[in-house]
């Protein structure tokens, strides 16, 4: 998910011992009871900085996918279309910006996370280092990765970092326009002609395992859910949200005649839910480690937009300082 | 918002807040100058107000079969 630990490592538990007792103390006791933490209250440290890395984390992910999308504005196949694309790739930049106020109210600077993304220092979701090839990438997307984002993020709407929590209702309301257009394009591919219905399907045999993936490693292998949870930053396990996806989306899936590329998978009776087959962990670590099909390509976007970027934000500067002046010398 | 001036601060206001018609108005106004009281203290500021419940319509008793009030 756009919020998954994607460090692997065991957070440093030093961070919480050196925390003053009774505030440590209170700040769980506030955070137990569901209250908002706010900007100016106190926190533990290690609290601040998970919460620094999972929203701007979050942020760059908003940010990063962009490009995919924004890869077939150009492209798509009627005005309504592009018309919407347009104003869900906006979205996307308008949940970045949310984001980045949010971590900025914890002490960190929208210079340093942008430098942070550009130098590959900051990870962002695994999903987004795959490649768009056809039209119905953009439904799958949508549909499926924008529906994993929705999962993920409902719960979020009540994590105990108050600036966090009120970006994701934001957020969420906008994300189910994201997810129905999304389905909409792959139900129309699915009725469509046998050229078309081939390509929707394929969209999805590439997409399915990227979006399994998207909610991070199993819970075994998730060493820091256990401190998130407690400290209401995370609300729901890896495992558990992402057999709630499966279980929502395989009938989806059913229903416009596309099937999901995965032979385990079956209906449940017992347990009430799709039984499925095991993700290829090997490949989410190498896209974490940057071995994704483009992640190359998505780093280079963003340093030349921000490059490219440079002479207007230079211009607005000297723009605003020029006039500044004018106002000071007429007064 | 980041923005070089006021201006481009309300243009990107509007792009990133507006954009289903949430607002009918923007103000927007360098972050430095606003003064805004510590959520500590909440208690002192705004638990006086809780005491105050004849403040709320709810709190006089109108008999049955008197209407429009």
């Amino acid at each position: 998910m756009y919020t998954t630990d994607l460090s692997g490592k065991k957070a440093k538990p030093e961070a919480a011992i050196t925390e003053n007792p009774a505030k440590l103390a209170a700040f769980e006791a506030r955070v137990a009871a569901d209250e908002f933490i706010e900007p100016k209250d106190w926190m533990p440290e290690a609290y601040r900085k998970t919460l620094i890395r999972q929203i701007s984390q979050h942020a760059h992910s908003e940010i990063v996918g962009m490009l995919p999308e924004g890869n077939w504005i150009t492209r798509a196949p009627n005005l309504r279309r592009k018309a919407i694309l347009l104003a869900k790739v906006q979205d996307e930049a308008g949940h970045g910006l949310y984001l980045y106020c949010a971590a900025e109210t914890l002490g960190v600077s929208r210079d340093e996370m942008t430098e942070a993304l550009l130098s590959g220092k900051a990870k962002y979701s695994t999903i987004f280092n795959y490649p768009t090839l056809t039209w119905a990438d953009i439904g799958a997307i949508g549909w499926l990765v924008d529906g994993a984002a929705i999962m993920n993020q409902v719960p979020l709407q009540r994590t105990s970092y108050g600036p966090y929590a009120r970006a994701m209702v934001r957020i969420c309301k906008e994300e189910s326009f994201h997810q129905r257009q999304g389905y909409e394009i792959m139900m129309h591919l699915a009725a469509g002609t046998d050229a078309q219905k081939r390509m929707a399907q394929d969209a999805l045999d590439r997409w399915w395992w990227p979006s399994l993936m998207m909610f991070g490693p199993p819970d075994d292998k998730s060493p820091n859910t256990e401190q998130s949870m407690r400290w209401r930053i995370k609300r729901d396990t890896n495992d558990e949200l992402r057999q709630k996806f499966v279980d929502i989306t395989a009938p989806q899936a059913e229903a416009i005649g596309l099937s999901v590329p995965d032979p385990a998978l079956k209906w449940n009776e017992t347990r009430g839910a799709y039984d499925f087959g095991d993700v290829d962990w090997e490949e989410f670590y190498a896209v974490v480690r940057g071995e994704g099909p483009v992640a190359k390509e998505r780093n280079q976007a963003r340093v030349k937009a921000w490059e490219n970027g440079a002479w207007v934000r230079e211009a607005a500067r000297v723009h605003a300082e020029k006039r500044a002046n004018a106002k000071i010398a007429a007064e | 918002m980041h923005a070089a001036d006021g201006k481009m601060a309300l243009e990107h206001a509007r792009d990133t807040y507006t954009r289903r018609m949430e607002g009918v108005s923007l103000w927007v106004l360098p972050s430095a100058q606003i003064i805004a009281s510590d959520p500590g203290d909440a208690a002192a500021l705004f638990a006086p107000a809780e005491d105050k419940i004849y403040r709320h319509p709810t709190f006089y008793k109108i008999p049955d079969g008197i209407t429009h009030i």
